[in-house]
Parts: C-alpha cells; structure tokens; sequence
C-alpha cells in the first residue's frame, strides 16, 4: 500500500514538473522525467538515481523546474523508507542543492516520508541560501509604479536587489533592499523621483542575502530584459517673456512739469509787477515778496516735478494681468499634460532564468 | 451779510454736486483761506500802505469741462504809510469755469467793499478771465493760475479791476486733504466824486481744507 502510494507521488510529480512545459512537444528532459520515474515507481532506485542525476546538470531554459524535481527524485531514491536502500549523506548532499535552488521547497506528500522531510529540515538548516522568484512578463504603470518580485530565504535576511546591464554601458543600479523576514518582495521601478534608473535592455537581476547573525552572504540571478521608452514631458515655461509686457507708468515727464513750473513762478512775479503798479501808487514801491512767492512756487513745483513717477496706464496693467493669467495657464496646462504622461507610462519586465 | 449769502451759496453747490461727487465725476474741495495782504490806495491827492491779514473761504467743485467756485475774504488793513489805505475790505464772487481744467474761459459776479475814510463802499463786478490747471505729473502737485477782469456793475463806488492770481497746490492722493500756497494781486480802481481811488491789494495766500473724492 505505501509502495502504491508512492508511484503515486512520484506520478504527480514528474506531471507536476512537467506542467511549465505542457503544451510544448515532449523534450528529451520529459524523457528523462519519464524513465526516472518508471524507475522510482519500480522501485529501481539505483536506475532512478542516474537517471536523476542527468537532469540535475541539464542546463537550459526551463531547466529550474527540471533540477528541483529531478533533486527531490534523486533525493527520494537516495533516503527511501526502504533502509537497505538509504545513503543518508548523499541524500543530505542533494537536499542542499536543492534548498539552495528552492529555499521554500518541501518534498512532495507522498514521496516523502519522515526521515526525509528531517534530512531536508536538517539541510535547510544549514544552508544559507536565497532565491529570487519571478516569471513571465510584468508591466510597470506610471512613472512612480514598479513591480514586485519574490524573494525567498532560508532565514531572515537583508536582501537587496541590483540590476547589472548585460548589454549597456552602466554602471549597477540599486532598485531595493529590505530586511527582516524570510520572504519579502522587492520592488523593480524604472524611475525613482524622477531621475531614470533602467533604460531598455537586458540587465542581470541579482538579489543578495546578507545573514546579519553568521555573516554569511548569497545571491540569486535572473535576466530581466526591461522595455522602458523614454518618458515624454512638455516643456514647462521658467519665467514669462518680459519683452511682451507693457509699462504700467508712462513716463514721468519731469522737463515739462519742471517748465510749467518755471512758468508758474513767472506769472507771479508778472502779478506782483505789472498788476500792483499803477501810476498814482508808484511812489509807494511794488510788492517785493511776489519775487520771493515767485522763487518759492517755481521752486516747490520744480520738485514736485521730480516727484513725478509717471501715470498709472491701467489699460496696459490689465493687458499684463492677462498675460501673467496666461502664463499661469500655460504652466498650469504643462504640468497637467506631464502629469498625465507620467501616470500613463509604461514599461515591461520579461524575466528569464539565469541558472545558478 | 455778504458772508451769510455766500455760506448759503456754497451750501447750494455742495448740494448740487454731491450725486457727481459719489460718482467720481466732479472734484470738490473746501479751503480756509488767508491772504496775507499789503494794501497800496491813493485818496484824495494822498497815497498810503497797509498790512492786514485778509480770512475767508472757498468752495471749488470742477468737473472735466466746467466748474464753479465762490470765494469770500475779508479782513482790516493797518496803516503802513499814510492813512489812505486803512480800513476794511470785503470781497465775495461767484465764477463759473468752462472749458477743460488745462486752460478755460471765467465769468462770474462778485461784490466787494471797502470802509475807510468815506465810510462803506459797497459795488457789484462782472468778472471775465481765463484759467489754467496743470498737472505735475502723478507727484500729486498743480500749478494753477487764474487772471480776470472785473468790470463794475453799479455800485456805490463802481470800480473795475484786475485780479491775477497763482498758485501751487498740493493734493496727496492717500487723504482727502489739500493745501495750496500762492500769490495774489488785485487792482481796482475806483471812480468817486473826489477822483480815480487806485487800490492795490497784493499778497501771498494760502489754502488748507478738505477734498472729496
């Protein structure tokens, strides 16, 4: 009964395994897949055992899923309930390799037994490792947006995630770092606070795990190629073009209020002397203070001239007032549109494995 | 009873002007006035001066092309040299201003007295001059001058004259305030049974009062 149990196991399984691959054709690592499980369901564990062992050190795309479940099959076939047929140490060797492709893995219900789920707590336990989690396509939205990937470890962590250019002159970006759990999720933006941190291109995503209690550091990679297409803004006028102001003053005219002001100092001394002079009171001499109201006028009108600061032209005071109100508009316009440019962006993140 | 008529009067014109005056449409401005006068007469083969301090009032409403004022001063001179320009004088007119503030035609009607050596003499002028206003610019100064004719209308000792007078006023445009400093001649002379009186009344002057708007 327990052996049915378990050719039932590895059967979902090896599907499971599968299953990234399903609607292609079958590939000589299906094959594999298949023959080790015939051999596991046969209970041939030294025939599963080498067949395993191939797809361990298949390379590839895709070639994750095929290591993860070829290592819990190597890992089965070598630590059975059977006890004539473990090799603990071996066992142990693969279960390491297997936390460090899938830190969160746990052997399939089933195909493990209580010995095994021990040995791979016991491995996980001594292994500091991290993976980074993502597949697919995502799309950034909005400058300020970014995506999410999952990172995963074996033990509470600092994490941060880097972007290496494959294919670009740069230098390493810095997208985002957090620590104090197990999992957590980083985030991947194309901008931050404005300034542009990934053109398009490939770019190797790297997450490090640094263990702040043995000192100990991992990492994981992916390729990520980014589609990030440069973000259009409209210019935002600085300042209004002072050329297309009018003068709000008109020009004091300081010579002619100075004339008339002369010309007021005149008349006086005309009225002192021509006006208070007739005949029969010549003897009694003229009014000599209109020279002194004369000087006095023309001096106080002189500098009141020069007080002059021009006339207000409410006309061209209202044409500026539209202008400025224009200029408001037009800065206020600018910003909306980049705003609106900013919030429709986007970009795309394709993520590829990089092996480890 | 002069004084009581023209207090009346100006009364009448601040009356009459205030619906222009809210709207902005006509200046109003009511000064005190002092002219401190030097008074030069002949009588009677004698010629002599005096000083005194002419007191009154004047009332001015100008609109863009017209305007109205009625002034009154009065006041008693002191003998300088001689006795024959010692005594009282008294003046009132009524002027109406047409044209634009810049240079407008006068007519108007005054009275005027004087009481000396005689006793009162009391007559009645048609007044017929032009005027001028300017601006100096924006600094809240105006040069203004006015020079008329008085011709007499009857009286008790009919006589014409010429009245020039300039000014320089001020008006901040922040308070309703207006001061004016100036200068102002008159000559009159008048026909008596004795003979022409020639009567010179000149002198600085100075107006402090309040302006609407």
């Amino acid at each position: 009964m327990r052996k049915l149990m378990n050719r039932v196991a590895i059967a979902t399984l090896v599907l499971a395994a599968l299953l990234p691959v399903a609607s292609s054709a079958q590939t000589p690592m299906d094959e594999l897949l298949r023959r080790a499980r015939e051999a596991l369901n046969n209970l041939e564990y030294e025939r599963a055992d080498s067949i395993a062992r191939s797809l361990v050190t298949a390379t590839g795309p895709g070639t994750r899923a095929y290591r993860t479940t070829g290592l819990q099959i190597l890992a089965a076939a070598l630590y059975p309930d059977e006890q004539w047929a473990q090799k603990p140490d071996s066992a142990r060797k693969y279960l390491t390799q297997l936390v460090r492709l899938s830190p969160d893995v746990s052997m399939p219900d089933g195909v493990t037994w209580p010995g095994l789920d021990s040995l791979l707590e016991d491995a996980r336990r001594r292994t500091f490792a991290v993976r980074l989690d993502a597949a697919g396509q995502d799309t950034i939205l909005g400058v300020d947006g970014s995506v999410r990937v999952r990172v995963v470890a074996t033990r509470p962590a600092r994490f941060r995630l880097v972007a290496e250019p494959i294919d670009l002159a740069g230098t390493v970006v810095h997208l985002d770092s957090a620590s104090g759990r197990v999992e957590m999720e980083l985030a991947i933006p194309v901008f931050r606070e404005d300034v542009r941190l990934l053109e398009s291109g490939r770019y190797r995503l790297r997450v490090i795990a640094d263990d702040p209690v043995s000192d100990l550091r991992t990492e994981d990679l992916m390729i990520a190629t980014v589609v990030a297409p440069q973000l259009r803004r409209v210019s935002i006028p600085v300042v209004l073009d002072s050329t297309q102001l009018l003068p709000e003053r008109s020009a004091p005219r300081r010579w002619r209020n100075g004339a008339i002001g002369m010309g007021l100092g005149f008349v006086t001394v005309l009225a002192g002397s021509v006006v208070g002079s007739s005949n029969e009171l010549s003897g009694l001499g003229g009014d000599g203070r209109a020279y002194w109201m004369a000087g006095a006028l023309a001096t106080g009108a002189v500098l009141g001239a020069l007080l002059d600061s021009g006339a207000s032209l409410p006309e061209n005071a209202e044409y500026n007032r539209g202008l400025h109100r224009g200029f408001a508009e037009s800065v206020r316009d600018a910003q909306e549109e980049n705003r609106r440019l900013r919030d429709t962006y986007r970009a795309t993140v394709r993520y590829e494995e990089a092996g480890k | 009873m002069m004084g009581r008529a023209f207090m009346l009067g100006s009364a009448a014109v601040v009356l009459a002007c205030t619906p222009a005056v809210a709207q902005r449409s006509i200046d109003l401005s009511l000064h005190g006035l002092g002219v401190f006068s030097r008074r030069s007469a002949a009588f009677d083969g004698g010629a002599g001066s005096g000083s005194g301090r002419l007191a009154g009032g004047e009332l001015l409403a100008r609109a863009r092309l017209w305007g109205v004022s009625l002034r009154w001063v009065g006041g008693e001179f002191e003998a300088d040299s001689g006795n024959a320009a010692v005594g009282s004088v008294a003046e009132g007119e009524i002027d109406l201003a047409l044209g634009p503030r810049a240079f407008g035609g006068i007519f108007g009607y005054g009275r005027r007295s004087y009481t000396g050596a005689v006793g009162t003499r009391r007559w009645s002028l048609l007044r017929v001059g032009a005027a001028t206003q300017l601006p100096l610019g924006t600094s809240g100064f105006r040069a203004e001058a006015r020079a008329l004719r008085a011709l007499t209308l009857g009286g008790e000792a009919g006589g014409s004259g010429t009245i020039v007078e300039t000014r320089l006023a001020y008006a901040p445009s922040h308070l309703p305030l207006s001061i004016a400093v100036g200068y102002r001649a008159s000559s009159f002379s008048s026909e008596a049974t004795t003979g022409t009186r020639p009567e010179d009344v000149t002198g600085p002057l100075i107006a402090i009062g309040v302006r609407w708007p």
